[in-house]
């Protein structure tokens, strides 16, 4: 080994031996955090183990979407049920009698002379 | 200490006890990470010369080896955990140089390196600190109580004389020389080709020992 060498040797482990003091005389407040950070660390791994079997995006998605279109034909079929479409033609069919005020007296007569020939007929 | 002597690598795995099997993956990381904390961290401060850019940074190198590489070998830690904190540096390195040319362009240039700005010495540091440093470099087998100030003067006087380095020099310089790597691993970590890492090392060396021996004089 020559000479330079040693001289570069020894430089070379005074510095690290500096290095090595500043890094062990560290503050607490530095290694609380560095602590804290490494916990962090830690914990992302055990997050990211658990997200292997968490359900994927779309299974969501179409999960979500399957919700809806269910909703939807539950809204559309007790909406459309045969019974609100006759309640439904009977309204129209009072509206069309109450929106021609020039038939009313008649369907009024057509009542009574019903309800006459239900009496008769009891009679 | 043992690093240079039986591998970078395979001493990391014998202090965390990873050779020895006696830690589950979890428990494996935990004691790497506590291992090379301080001095990620110690590393991350001399290219920043700023605490809490150091802590960003090391927190980042953490995360990410957690995150992307915890299922890894716990053999392969090490390496991949210096590549990430070299990496994290040099970008942070790199923003810095984006932020420093944006503020010439604006007008509100700063010319000075991070180091310049929390010392008053033209180049970083002060004529003081430096001589402590050479003291300390040839007596630092002395042990004497006066000199604790002069020491405490001479670590900061060494951070400051790293922190001028060129960050790849700096960079090459912290791994080869502190961290023990060989220069295939110093290469794999600063992702640059073997001949660079001689080249940044030795240019590393000596430019310190001149900086000391101008001090010197």
């Amino acid at each position: 080994m020559s000479k330079h060498d040693g001289q570069e040797e020894r430089f070379i482990s005074s510095v690290n031996k500096a290095l090595d003091k500043r890094a062990d005389d560290m503050d607490s407040n530095t290694l609380n955090r560095l602590a804290q950070m490494r916990r962090c660390a830690v914990q992302s791994t055990q997050k990211n183990s658990t997200s292997v079997i968490r359900t994927p995006y779309w299974f969501v998605s179409a999960g979500a979407a399957a919700v809806l279109v269910v909703a939807t034909s539950i809204v559309y079929f007790s909406w459309y049920s045969p019974q609100q479409d006759q309640n439904r033609i009977a309204v129209i069919e009072d509206i069309n009698m109450l929106s021609a005020p020039d038939e009313l007296e008649l369907y009024e007569d057509l009542e009574f002379f019903q309800w006459l020939t239900d009496e008769e007929g009891v009679g | 200490v043992l690093i240079p002597v039986i591998g970078f690598k395979e001493a990391i795995d014998h202090r965390v006890g990873l050779s020895e099997g006696v830690l589950d993956s979890t428990q494996a990381l935990n004691a790497f990470l506590a291992d090379v904390e301080r001095r990620a961290y110690r590393r991350a401060l001399i290219a920043t010369a700023n605490r809490e850019d150091a802590l960003d940074i090391v927190q980042e190198a953490m995360m990410r080896l957690a995150r992307h590489y915890a299922d890894r070998d716990a053999g392969d830690w090490a390496p991949l955990f210096q590549r990430i904190l070299s990496n994290a540096i040099m970008d942070w390195h790199r923003r810095q140089k984006a932020r420093r040319a944006w503020d010439r362009i604006a007008g509100l240039a700063s010319f000075k390196r991070p180091t310049s700005e929390a010392n008053d010495g033209s180049d970083g540091i002060s004529e003081e600190d430096m001589v402590a440093l050479k003291h300390y470099v040839e007596n630092n087998a002395n042990d004497a109580p006066s000199r604790e100030l002069m020491n405490e003067r001479a670590m900061q006087a060494l951070d400051g004389a790293l922190n001028m380095l060129p960050i790849r020099q700096q960079q090459a310089f912290l791994l080869r020389a502190w961290e023990g790597l060989s220069v295939e691993e110093t290469a794999h970590a600063m992702n640059c080709s073997q001949g660079s890492v001689k080249t940044h090392y030795s240019r590393a060396v000596h430019a310190l020992r001149e900086r000391l021996e101008d001090h010197r004089q």
